[in-house]
């Protein structure tokens, strides 16, 4: 999938192809993609995007059959080339808003929460792309740019592990260092990280005041 | 570990990036009871997303249904234009061709070195260079003079 030249195996997907893998998909493989594409529009609204999961999906599946993104089914399961897409959609956008100044140093970010009166990313690089009502969206997550990890660190209050697992991702170490830092195996790492994930997950039930 | 101190943008994309890893290689069924547990309608989630699915398909169907909409029309105003342009007299294409070098005359230097003397031009030389003309585009002059 990508921008790496096509090999013969790898084409663009037809419309009734594409249908036709969605109608397969199991429950389980949509909680997979909803779990994914929930993750990537928050990403993406830390680069001041208003886009939900649904939103990211939808756009995957257009992408594909614009031809942008090849599939060899052979290859690649239909929720592997979706993840793919939505990857890479949400770095692009994050490219763009980077290339065109859209974010600010994150000291703006953080006087928006406490009270400062200073502008927000929205009213400083409005999105021309935005209509009004996705301008107002995109200005209310501002708020919430980095909440979502910061209250689901506080959630392991009494989970030191995953705290710390948390402390190396946030200084960029890789599964291997937290691994030898912390003096764990692979498997106790990764039982660490479900942890982590099933709280990101199950933190925000639908509907809850703080599903940002 | 990490104090009360808010987090910047790029510490949380790191985290992000790591639980999309963690998604990404996980066991479906497990992400399914994680989320149900929760309190998640799975079937509400999975009819949701596949709906979103089904309308990115719709949505490029409609595009390219637009697409040959537009492809359509300009060529149906193409042959309108050309029908009009060719169905006058012998002199009227004649004039018009002598209108168009006189609107655009870098033109005529390239019609001479095909033909030497402009004026010497034969009906059917007239023809096969307003043929030529349509196809760069250059009787547009004609449009905008006229409108």
């Amino acid at each position: 999938m990508t921008d790496k030249p096509r090999s013969k195996s790898e084409r663009v997907a037809t419309a009734e192809e594409l249908s036709q893998a969605i109608e397969q998909l199991r429950p389980e493989d949509w909680a997979k993609l909803f779990a994914h594409a929930e993750n990537r529009s928050r990403f993406m609204k830390l680069y001041g995007a208003a886009v939900d999961g649904h939103d990211l999906v939808q756009r995957a599946v257009t992408e594909l059959l614009e031809g942008r993104r090849a599939w060899n089914p052979k290859n690649v399961s239909f929720v592997g080339v979706l993840f793919g897409a939505m990857r890479s959609i949400a770095s692009n956008h994050k490219a763009n808003a980077v290339a065109s100044g859209y974010t600010v140093p994150d000291k703006q970010i953080t006087n928006v929460d406490e009270g400062d009166k200073s502008r927000t990313l929205t009213e400083l690089h409005p999105d021309p792309s935005l209509n009004p009502e996705q301008q107002l969206i995109a200005a209310e997550n501002e708020d919430d740019l980095t909440r979502f990890v910061e209250i689901l660190y506080e959630h392991f209050g009494e989970d030191i592990e995953a705290m710390l697992v948390m402390d190396g991702w946030k200084e960029d170490l890789s599964g291997s260092e937290i691994i030898k830092s912390l003096e764990i195996d692979r498997k106790g790492y990764e039982t660490i990280v479900r942890r982590i994930r099933r709280k990101s997950i199950v933190r925000w039930p639908k509907g809850s005041s703080h599903d940002i | 570990m990490t104090s009360n101190k808010r987090w910047t943008r790029e510490e949380a994309e790191r985290v992000l990036d790591h639980l999309a890893d963690s998604i990404e290689t996980g066991n479906p069924a497990e992400i399914a009871a994680d989320l149900t547990d929760s309190g998640h309608d799975l079937s509400d989630i999975a009819s949701r997303m596949k709906a979103a699915a089904l309308a990115g398909v719709k949505e490029f169907q409609q595009q390219r249904l637009h697409r040959a909409r537009q492809r359509y029309q300009e060529s149906s105003s193409r042959i309108e234009r050309r029908i009009k342009r060719f169905s006058g007299s012998r002199e009227e294409r004649r004039s018009m061709f002598f209108s168009v070098v006189n609107a655009r005359p870098e033109l005529r230097s390239a019609l001479t070195m095909q033909h030497r003397d402009l004026n010497e031009l034969t009906d059917t030389d007239i023809d096969s260079a307003l043929d030529e003309l349509e196809i760069l585009g250059a009787l547009e002059v004609l449009d905008d003079s006229a409108s």
